[in-house]
């Protein structure tokens, strides 16, 4: 009977970080590195950051997607190191953007950042919107909200 | 005689009215209506001390003095206006200066409007202007949010929202050009004929190379050079021509030659070594060159985590190419910022810890006077005049 809150805990999760993810850390390394900008819900603010709730997770739709979200300089150059930095962004989509990840989802792994954050993005810009506008004619199940000009 | 010795007392009146009335037969009035002009060529004495009016910022100002005159209305020769901490650069091909600033439609509230203001060096009168996308940093002053580069033909702003790109503008036809993003990093330092290049938070420096219409012909990162956790490099570096000193928070030099295409970046080397008593440098304006290309900084002792803003004691000057440290300069009262006159024997000028102009012979390290005085409340930055 004791073990019953927690394996109700962990079924609702549903999803959770990978095995050995420090959900605490994650959280703290958020507020530290990413909030500042991002904001405290990862709503953004109009047209200048882009919003991460309910909305981040469709980038995992495409390949290129999956790419670009380590490819943004504030990931690929923030201070973390791999295996933290994975852990985040993983927190990060579940965090803000469940609803909108693919199933299963698929965590990324200290050695996939590690790779992907050596080509920080120089024109995070026009590759967002060419994502987007892909993903918006591919998959209009996903049913994007329009990317503003 | 109702009050004795009345007449006795009137003499001297009576004399200076006569003195007065023949004075006012002599007097010839000044004309009115006389606008001097400053030369097209600043002397090689003055400075722009750049006034941001930290405490209300919307009216920045910035002072033309001259830091080699004795007399307070001698060395005052005019200002002009910077609005919502503006940044300023001077040309030395055409009698102009630029400044990049901000306003908005209430004063303090409203429709924000980002100009580059076209200055004419000679009536300090504004004499033209470029509207520029709304992005520009609001930071503190820092030379590096605005640069000149191809030959003063291309102005180029630093933007901040917090995306970062540089802004560029054509400044002989006065001409909004177009926009760089330049993901991550910060800062315009002008690199080669048409480039510049910017710090990135990795490490690393992005270098830009544009053609004549502003449009992006190359970009290149660098290596990666420094650390930013464990020993940042300061956004400031003391420039000599394309010759970048980039101090470091932990007392490092690192000079970055960024005369060609790509950076060349050198090893770094302790500004302090054999020198006891933790020596830092720090302040706002923490480094400069003179036009021999000696480098002076802010030094403070007892440096620790945290201290990098903290006004120097004293400044030191340094041979970059011999790796030496060749004088150290005793601050009449600590500094937060500096900067050299031109020529060959340049004026140290400092804003001493009470927002007033120390002014020494930069070869002897001696004090010479004190600009105060000058209308100024925060005269945050200074920069050499051309
Ligand atoms: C300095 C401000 C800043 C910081 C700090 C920052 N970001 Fe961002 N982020 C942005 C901006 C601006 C963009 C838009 C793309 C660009 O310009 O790089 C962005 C884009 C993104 C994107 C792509 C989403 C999209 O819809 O385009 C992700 C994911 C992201 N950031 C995550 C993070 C994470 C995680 C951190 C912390 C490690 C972080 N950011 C730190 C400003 C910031």
């Amino acid at each position: 009977m004791r073990g019953l809150p927690a394996a109700i805990l962990l079924l609702c999760a549903g999803v959770s970080l990978h095995a050995g993810a420090d959900e605490q850390r994650a959280r703290v390394n958020y507020m530290l590195n990413c909030q500042g900008c991002h904001l405290p819900d990862g709503d953004g603010t109009a047209d200048r950051i882009p919003r991460l709730k309910n909305f981040v997770g469709y980038f995992l739709h495409s390949e290129d997607g999956r790419a670009f979200l380590i490819n943004v300089s504030g990931v690929a150059s923030s201070p973390l190191p791999d295996s933290e930095l994975a852990e985040l962004v993983n927190w990060t989509l579940l965090n803000f953007s469940k609803p909108q990840l693919p199933v299963p989802f698929q965590p990324y792994t200290a050695e996939e950042v590690a790779e992907l954050r050596k080509n920080p993005e120089l024109d995070p810009e026009s590759r967002r919107k060419r994502i987007l506008a892909e993903l918006q004619k591919t998959a209009p199940q996903l049913a994007i909200p329009p990317v503003a000009e | 005689m109702k009050i004795p010795g009345f007449a006795c007392k009137s003499l001297p009146l009576a004399v200076a009215l006569v003195l007065a009335n023949s004075a006012a037969a002599q007097f010839e009035p000044d004309p009115l209506g006389l606008t001097r002009e400053l030369p097209a060529v600043y002397p090689q004495s003055w400075i722009i001390a750049q006034d941001a009016s930290f405490f209300h910022p919307n009216d920045g100002k910035f002072i033309v003095l001259d830091a080699a005159d004795d007399s307070q209305h001698g060395r005052y020769k005019g200002m002009f206006n910077g609005s919502f901490v503006a940044q300023l650069a001077i040309a030395e091909s055409r009698p102009e200066m630029y400044v990049v600033e901000t306003f908005h439609s209430r004063g303090h509230r409203g429709e924000r409007t980002d100009v580059l203001t076209f200055y004419d060096k000679r009536s300090l009168a504004p004499v033209g202007e470029v509207v520029l996308p709304p992005k520009r940093a609001l930071t503190l002053p820092i030379k590096f949010s605005l640069q000149l580069v191809d030959e003063e033909r291309l102005g180029l702003v630093f933007n901040l929202t917090p995306a970062t790109s540089v802004s560029v503008v054509e400044l002989e036809r006065r001409e909004f050009l177009g926009e760089v993003p330049i993901p991550g990093c910060a800062m315009i330092f002008p690199t080669g004929q048409r480039g510049f290049s910017s710090l990135c938070a990795d490490g690393a420096m992005l270098t830009v190379h544009l053609d004549a219409q502003g449009a992006v012909l190359s970009t290149e990162r660098s290596e990666t050079f420094f650390d930013a956790q464990a020993d940042a490099v300061f956004e400031k570096p003391a420039m000599h021509g394309r010759m970048a000193h980039f101090p470091t928070f932990l007392g490092n030099l690192i000079s970055v030659d960024l005369s060609g295409d790509s950076p060349v970046i050198a090893s770094p080397w302790a500004l302090a070594n054999g020198v006891e008593g933790g020596w830092r440098p720090g302040g706002v304006q923490p480094a400069e060159a003179d036009s021999a290309g000696q480098v002076y900084m802010l030094m403070h002792p007892g440096g620790a985590e945290g201290t990098h803003k903290d006004p120097g004691s004293e400044v030191w000057v340094f041979d970059p190419e011999a790796r030496q440290l060749s004088a150290r300069i005793a601050l009449r009262l600590p500094a937060i910022s500096i900067e050299l006159t031109r020529g060959e024997s340049p004026l140290l000028v400092a804003t001493n810890i009470n927002l007033n102009l120390d002014v020494y012979d930069a070869g002897s390290g001696n004090h010479l006077r004190t600009l105060a005085d000058f209308g100024q409340e925060t005269p945050l930055v200074l920069h050499g005049a051309r």
